[in-house]
């Protein structure tokens, strides 16, 4: 196909083409780049905390959710609005662990009320676990504004 | 005697070796035992294979290091991880950057990792870890002026 057939020229028009060096490129960027992959991504939960610079007086009031971890799991939700009466919930222990689809019922109603943000507050022998899927929950209602309390 | 020294000097001589490589090379017609590897096909492959891993890649960094002795929570709604001061949680001990830190240390060494581009706390620490622990690194983290507390997570489903 590739030759000339031609009378007048003989000359081969196939080239070779030396593909070992680019299959050695080829295998050292496979080598490094499976050397190098991350198998196991991890990710972030953040969370921010205010340090206080401003007064009380000067900061906006804003309507929010507070969730308070006893030793025993049970968690009391306190709804504090902008404006009015405080309203507290009591999401009782399941099985030894949080209630956690009655939380996020809670907390779908406080979004549709306006509240943005949560603040948590767990015990000292809460496990790390409960928190962050306390706090998982609250961005999948969208509640993104999370605060976390140092004991 | 003569002819089978001949002949015995024959069949070991690299000319032989390579009439049998040379097909035609001696009287007989003998196979090849030349062949060609085509390597487009798998240089073709290895194409796929590199672009997918580089894709795979996305240019991102991951300074945690994994550890057998932690089980990193989940969550659903995470986000890519930044860059900042890694706070390890193991059982009781606690390590800043990868160094052991005594707990009345703690505040200290995190004020000495801070830097311009380090202004995120990550704490990574075992599922089962008491809210104690994390509790502690918060508050030293608050003594050494860290806002934001980025808490190590392995995407759930």
């Amino acid at each position: 196909m590739g030759m000339a057939q031609g009378p007048q020229s003989k000359k081969n028009l196939n080239v070779e083409l030396n593909l070992l060096p680019v299959f050695d490129i080829l295998s050292v960027c496979i080598c490094f780049l499976l050397m190098t992959v991350v198998w196991i991504e991890i990710r972030q939960m953040e969370t921010k905390q205010a340090i206080g610079s401003q007064s009380a007086s000067e900061t906006i009031k804003e309507a929010s959710i507070w969730m308070s971890i006893d030793e025993s799991n049970n968690v009391v939700m306190t709804m504090k609005p902008a404006k009015g009466v405080e309203t507290k919930m009591m999401v009782p222990v399941k099985s030894g662990s949080i209630d956690f689809e009655k939380a996020k019922s809670v907390l779908t109603n406080a979004f549709s009320k306006n509240v943005r943000m949560t603040h948590i507050l767990p015990s000292k022998n809460t496990k790390y676990d409960q928190v962050i899927r306390l706090m998982d929950i609250a961005k999948q209602v969208g509640i993104i504004n999370i605060g976390l309390s140092p004991i | 005697m003569k002819a089978s020294v001949l002949k015995n000097l024959h069949h070991h001589s690299p000319l032989d070796a390579m009439r049998r490589v040379q097909a035609g090379g001696g009287g007989k017609k003998e196979k090849s035992l030349f062949f060609a590897l085509n390597l487009t096909t798998l240089i073709d492959a290895f194409c796929i294979l590199v672009i997918f891993l580089l894709s795979n890649m996305n240019g991102r960094v991951q300074n945690l290091k994994e550890s057998e002795k932690l089980v990193l929570p989940t969550a659903m709604r995470s986000e890519a991880l930044t860059e900042g001061v890694v706070v390890r949680i193991e059982r009781n001990s606690i390590f800043v950057d990868d160094k052991k830190i005594v707990q009345a240390d703690l505040a200290k060494a995190i004020l000495a990792s801070k830097t311009k581009d380090n202004v995120a706390l990550i704490i990574q620490a075992d599922r089962k870890s008491d809210y104690e622990n994390i509790g502690l690194v918060l508050r030293a983290g608050g003594q050494a002026g860290y806002e934001k507390y980025v808490f190590a997570v392995l995407p759930g489903t």
